[in-house]
């Protein structure tokens, strides 16, 4: 906000117009604003120093918030994202969201992150296993979340997801190489050899595929973060959610490629 | 909320476009419109910013209205923010025809509506 009497108004109006336009589309946020503090400007002007004159500028934001949001949900409905800069929470939100299955995938990340701790902090555990099962079952996890934003912001088909699959090989390169260190030094028994070799293989398909969008890296990512709960088949709930997610993204796929194609 | 229909105008968009029609200037300003709509409702206070400017901003796109930014060189003198002017269009002006045959409204013009 520019000029002595805006400069003045209250802050609760300023705070809360960069707070319900930020991440919009830069002309769509520098239109908001600017009438609004134009209004803002008017408003205090005509007022000519009236007590309670701020007030009622700020009777009319609380008045509008509801509405503010409503048109902010609304652009960013309608938004070209490519042009505009999500927000993390909306990120993580349209990845929960993106299909019928993702909300048991999201269950499957906390449950694997729950599970490293529970394990990590076992009494009884003994060194190395129970730091290096909860640090394989952490990785499993990550892979997990990534794929799901791999799949939402493919499927978004915005900007964003070119910059996805370098932060992905990033995490994957880490993943893969802390799974080989682990079959390297022998540590692991068959699962994580499993999980090795499936990580390898997703990567590899990943690197060899040239879709943008990288849709088999993401899909592999997600059924190999499924791993942890199969392993653990004798606690229904999580094998059920991971059945749910395989399932689901076995199902889409067919949808998937032919809209990426 | 629920839905409405396409082509009908909300009770607000009705007083928009009567009061916008009622003036002798052709454009208007959100903080103009917002004192002329107290004024002839005779409402306590002004319409609040969200729901002004969200209203604005459909009927922009509904094409019953149309805007753009006043030429920079009179706020920098005036020593203000920029005001962005809206004028009804045609569109908007038939859509108000329609709304007021099936439903006669009562008289709510108000005066007062000016950009400067």
């Amino acid at each position: 906000m520019t000029g002595p009497v805006v400069a003045a108004a209250p802050r609760l109006t300023v705070w809360w117009l960069r707070v319900y336009t930020r991440g919009l589309p830069a002309e769509l946020r520098d239109r908001r604003r600017g009438e609004i503090e134009s209004d803002v400007h008017e408003q205090l002007a005509e007022a000519h120093g009236r007590p309670g004159a701020m007030w009622e500028v700020v009777g009319r934001t609380a008045r509008g918030a509801v509405d503010d949001l409503a048109w902010r949900r609304e652009q960013g409905s309608t938004m070209d994202v490519s042009s505009g800069t999500a927000s993390g929470l909306r990120r993580v939100w349209a990845a929960m969201t993106q299909a019928w299955f993702a909300p048991a995938a999201a269950l499957l990340v906390v449950f694997n992150v729950g599970l490293a701790v529970a394990i990590g902090t076992e009494d009884a555990g003994k060194a190395p296993g129970n730091v290096v099962g909860p640090v394989l079952i952490v990785v499993l996890g990550l892979c997990l979340a990534t794929g799901l934003l791999m799949r939402s912001a493919g499927a978004r088909g915005d900007g964003a997801a070119a910059t996805w699959r370098g932060r992905t090989a990033v995490a994957a390169g880490f993943g893969l190489a802390l799974l080989v260190l682990l079959v390297v030094i022998g540590v692991g028994g068959r699962p994580v050899l499993l999980a090795a070799g499936l990580v390898v293989v997703v990567v590899v398909a990943g690197v060899v595929s040239r879709r943008p969008s990288s849709s088999v890296v993401a899909d592999g990512l997600v059924l190999v973060g499924t791993l942890p709960a199969l392993a653990f088949f004798w606690w229904v709930v999580p094998a059920l959610l991971a059945l749910i997610v395989i399932v689901g993204v076995l199902g889409a796929m067919p949808a998937r490629r032919a809209t990426l194609a | 909320m629920p839905r409405r229909r396409p082509g009908v105008l909300l009770e607000l968009e009705i007083a928009v476009l009567e009061t916008a029609l009622a003036q002798a200037a052709h454009e208007f300003h959100g903080f103009s419109l917002a004192k002329a709509l107290q004024e002839g409702s005779g409402a306590r206070r002004l319409t609040a910013h969200g729901t002004l400017y969200k209203a604005l901003a459909r009927m922009e796109t509904a094409g019953l209205l149309s805007s753009r930014w006043e030429d920079a060189t009179v706020p920098l003198a005036e020593g203000r923010p920029r005001r962005r002017l809206y004028r009804v269009t045609g569109g908007g002006e038939l859509a108000l025809s329609a709304a007021d045959a099936v439903v006669p409204a009562a008289p709510r013009l108000r005066p007062g509506l000016a950009t400067s």
